[in-house]
């Protein structure tokens, strides 16, 4: 069983590891690669430019399509039927004062 | 000096190449924006930071969704687990030590394993880490108290179980 202080000197001990660390070279291809990504960048254009265009395309896309389709819509004729409905008839109609005998 | 930061963050010497790359093209291209408001070494660093975060994020959420296939059994992909990272910068006696303090370092909160990184890794005074965390001195010189507090509590559970 480890007595609290031993415990402790260990800690410290580990805490203490990274002291004196040294800076560590990367990769010398690191560079190379680096550069190569920067002359990628620089040709061709930004993705993220590419993809705003792509959304703005689309957004657009839809907007002509959807206001097609409801120009389209509303051209149509309408086929509704309509009842001429005689004023008396309605009004008979209203309060059962019409002759149909099985109308009660 | 942006690779050896990147390093003691992902702690893993490919993917700090990679992120590395993707910290200068970031340079690179927002070069034009950088308004001066700060040194350019302070505004590099903080790039640094973000990209080495966004990594270990994307990272873990990776983790999390092979977890959750496997547990679906939509995915034959082992589940890795994390290799004990050696800093190949430590001195030779320290190493086992060093791999201990990097799996303890990594369970502290994000703003005191920043802090403690850059103090330990960098060698950067409290004013510079302050700078670079857009802090005031007083509240890292709090984070690194805290952090090594934290780091102690965490070594001292780990040696008592072992």
């Amino acid at each position: 069983m480890k007595n609290k202080q031993e415990l402790e000197k260990q800690a410290e001990r580990t805490l203490n590891s990274l002291d004196k660390l040294q800076q560590i070279e990367a990769n010398e291809f690191l560079d190379a690669k680096i550069l190569h990504r920067m002359q990628v960048s620089y040709h061709s254009p930004a993705v993220s430019q590419q993809r705003l265009m792509l959304r703005l395309a689309v957004v657009l896309c839809l907007f002509i399509g959807l206001n097609t389709t409801t120009y389209i819509i509303l051209k149509q004729p309408k086929q509704t039927t309509t009842k001429n409905i005689n004023g008396v008839d309605a009004f008979a109609d209203a309060y059962g004062l019409n002759n149909n005998i099985n109308s009660y | 000096m942006v690779y050896n930061t990147v390093l003691g963050f992902v702690q893993n010497v490919e993917d700090a190449e990679d992120v590395t790359q993707d910290v200068f093209i970031k340079v690179y291209e927002g070069i034009g924006k950088f308004k001066q408001q700060c040194k350019l070494s302070t505004w590099i660093y903080r790039i640094a930071i973000t990209q080495s975060a966004d990594f270990i994020r994307h990272k873990n959420r990776k983790k999390r969704m092979g977890f959750l296939t496997s547990l679906f059994g939509n995915s034959n992909e082992l589940l890795h687990d994390p290799v004990d990272f050696a800093h190949p910068g430590v001195l030779a006696e320290n190493k086992e030590r060093s791999v201990i303090l990097f799996k303890a370092i990594n369970q502290l909160p994000e703003k005191q394993k920043t802090a403690f990184l850059l103090q330990k890794v960098q060698d950067l005074s409290q004013q510079k880490i302050a700078e670079i965390m857009e802090l005031k001195e007083g509240a890292v010189e709090s984070l690194l108290m805290r952090a090594k507090g934290n780091l102690k509590k965490l070594l001292i559970n780990y040696y008592s179980s072992i």
